[in-house]
């Protein structure tokens, strides 16, 4: 988020110099894009102070001169971002050319490429080697950062508040470290069982970028009167053993570039669940946000009851867990405070994108430029996926509907878990997405290269082309076929998924390699 | 039949089922010998158990002071309603696991589950409680201090 904050922020000091100098630009109006033939020329500049903004330019200024950064933006006014800002869609660079006009025009060329692509405003920056980008550009940085922070609890005054806020933490500072997209210290992330490792945040972060015209929901912790602990107490207690609950519909991110034309708006139905950490008998370390850890840094935690969300199939049968949770209650040595949801109205447009993809990648570099090639691997990927996971232990079979592009889905629902053996049966589901990053022009692949886990960064290359591939599987067993409801799978029962799904993906991979007649190195299959 | 043999039955029934079924919930929980989990099982455990050492209790703190001033007499109880109620206690429990043990077959359509396996025990432990457990207070008498 950093990147692409720094890279606004130079946008935005490009397009202040600019209009400084032509005042047909300062009248207008947000939201109202220029027609896509406006082309406009901002500033010759070398950039050579990036601190942190891996942007490649190193390599950039190497290159010869009438080198051009095309940016497509779009101009918004967001609360939530301090005002009008400039939201990068695509961006593309030439060099090399003989004239700064060829330049201009394979650079517009290059940023009309990629499929975040939206018909606006193109930017030029030109680039050559007389001028500095000064710290300043750092320092406004901050500056618009605490603006920001300010606007934000300014505009509190206008939330639904469900309960009296007097005894609540800081609620601000705390809804701000949850909406700047606070995501905790990785290492210390907290585990709901052995393989399901949770951080605390916003559960399902993504609404806010799904349906980007909604009220923001933040929520902070009210101590509790003592008459009333020992009520919540025992409310909390029952809680985690209720299920799924609080089912809603949310759109299907659309900013990822699916394969085909998406018609129509893409929903997915989410469910909450909540789950009982016994933070101190079971010795667990868990990272708060720093608003939150510091009201509580002269307390013990003892307990703590957590909420997340899991998207679920239109029966209702989960399929993917999200890694971030809230806070439902906290008890500590001094007492028990109780989460309190807030909802503030939308005064503007907030969009933000995270998605982790994991698992296996397959090196596609060599079909960078052929679309079909690329198509081929996803189907062959597919059904070498389904082919595996039909086998035993898994032996799940595919969900014949329609899928949200680049997803398969595969259930084994109802029947012996061939895994756990006798007399366990259980009720799993898979959920396979694939997600291309393409070339190094595309800003939005290399963000959500940067979030892919499980292979080590030296091992990706920024001018490659990858497949990312996740699986998430959400798995309940019960012992007997009659017993009235399924439950999680204790410790040993993940263990034992663990390793059947790995050995599963890691086959497939393997024999879609074999196929493609690319070499596994690892994780990573290198398609020739 | 004779209060000797009457007590030896008794002594023996409570003590041979409290060791074979609590062995039983507590070994095989979660196998296909007993498909309950670990929770259902120690459920099953708390329903029955504890009745049955109780009565063990009863009859062993009784042979430690043991007055076998009346042992060769013949009890007033009938022998029918001294053997059958034990015997059937544990059938219904017998039964009861071949049913769970048999409906967790993926062809089988018997309807017993978990749930109908702790009621059959409930119904043990009362069928138990309507019967034998009057004899044992009656054979088996706390000694007046």
């Amino acid at each position: 988020m950093k990147k692409t904050a720094f890279f606004l922020l130079i946008l935005f000091c490009s397009f202040t110099t600019y209009a400084q100098n032509n005042d047909s630009l300062i009248g207008l109006p947000f939201n109202m894009a220029t027609p896509d033939s406006v082309v406009k020329e901002i500033v010759t500049a070398e950039i050579t102070n990036f601190r942190g903004f891996d942007f490649k330019i190193d390599s950039f200024k190497k290159k010869k001169n009438h080198k051009v950064l095309a940016v497509n933006y779009e101009l918004m006014n967001s609360a939530l971002a301090g005002g009008p800002y400039y939201y990068l869609n695509t961006w593309g660079a030439a060099w090399e050319y003989s004239t700064i006009e060829e330049a201009k025009k394979k650079a517009i060329e290059e940023v009309k490429k990629p499929s975040t692509y939206r018909p606006g405003t193109i930017l030029f920056l030109m680039i050559d080697d007389s001028l500095n980008i000064p710290d300043e550009l750092f320092d406004n940085y901050k500056k618009l950062e605490q603006e920001i922070a300010n606007k934000d609890k300014r505009k509190f005054q206008f939330a639904n508040k469900t309960v009296p806020l007097n005894d609540a933490f800081d609620l601000t500072k705390f809804a701000v470290d949850v909406q700047n997209g606070f995501s905790g210290n990785r290492g210390d992330s907290i585990r709901l069982n052995p393989y399901f490792p949770v951080r605390i945040g916003y559960p399902d972060g993504k609404q806010d970028y799904a349906d980007a015209c909604q009220d923001r929901v933040f929520y902070a912790m009210q101590k509790t009167d003592i008459a009333d602990t020992s009520f919540f107490y025992n409310e909390l207690r029952h809680l985690s053993r209720r299920g799924l609950y609080g089912t809603y519909n949310r759109s299907i991110s659309t900013v990822l570039n699916f394969k085909s034309e998406i018609k129509g708006r893409l929903m997915e139905k989410i469910s909450k669940f909540s789950s009982h950490l016994n933070v101190q008998k079971d010795s667990i370390q868990v990272a708060l946000p720093p608003n939150l850890r510091h009201a509580l840094e002269n307390e013990t935690i003892s307990e703590m009851w957590v909420e997340g969300t899991v998207r679920v199939t239109d029966d209702g049968i989960p399929l993917e867990k999200d890694t971030l949770v809230k806070p439902l209650a906290i008890l500590t040595n001094k007492g028990l405070y109780i989460s309190i949801e807030i909802r503030m109205p939308n005064t503007g447009v907030y969009c933000a994108l995270s998605e982790d993809f994991h698992n296996k990648i397959i090196d596609v570099t060599v079909y960078k430029k052929d679309e079909e090639s690329r198509s081929k691997v996803y189907s062959t990927l597919m059904k070498n996926l389904e082919i595996e996971f039909a086998k035993a232990p898994l032996s799940a079979q595919k969900i014949s509907k329609l899928y949200p592009p680049g997803e398969m889905w595969m259930i084994r629902d109802g029947l012996p878990s061939l895994v756990l053996g006798n007399p366990y049966w259980e009720s799993s589901t898979y959920t396979f997405k694939v997600y291309y990053g393409g070339e190094r022009g595309d800003f939005e692949n290399v963000y959500n290269r940067e979030a892919f886990k499980g292979v080590s960064k030296k091992d990706i290359y920024s001018e490659h082309a990858y497949i990312f591939l996740q699986v998430a599987n959400v798995t309940s067993t019960k012992p007997h076929k009659n017993d009235v409801m399924y439950v999680e799978v204790d410790k040993d029962g993940q263990s034992k998924y663990f390793k059947a799904i790995n050995d599963a993906i890691e086959s497939a991979v393997q024999h879609t390699c074999e196929e493609l007649k690319g070499n596994m190195n690892v994780s990573i299959c290198n398609v020739k | 039949m004779k209060n000797r043999i009457a007590r030896r039955w008794f002594g023996l029934f409570f003590l041979f089922s409290a060791f074979f079924i609590g062995a039983y919930l507590l070994i095989f929980a979660g196998t296909k010998y007993l498909p309950l989990s670990q929770d259902q099982s120690s459920d099953c455990f708390k329903i029955i158990i504890p009745v049955l050492i109780g009565q063990m209790a009863i009859i062993f703190q009784w042979l430690s002071t043991t007055n076998n001033q009346d042992s060769e007499e013949l009890s007033t109880l009938p022998a029918w309603a001294i053997v059958l109620p034990p015997i059937l206690s544990v059938l219904v429990i017998i039964l009861a696991a071949i049913g769970l043990i048999a409906a967790n077959d993926e062809n089988s359509t018997l309807k017993m589950g978990p749930e109908n396996f702790k009621q059959a025990l409930t119904f043990s432990v009362t069928l138990l409680n309507a019967t034998a457990i009057y004899f044992v207070a009656k054979l088996f008498p706390k000694k007046s201090t």
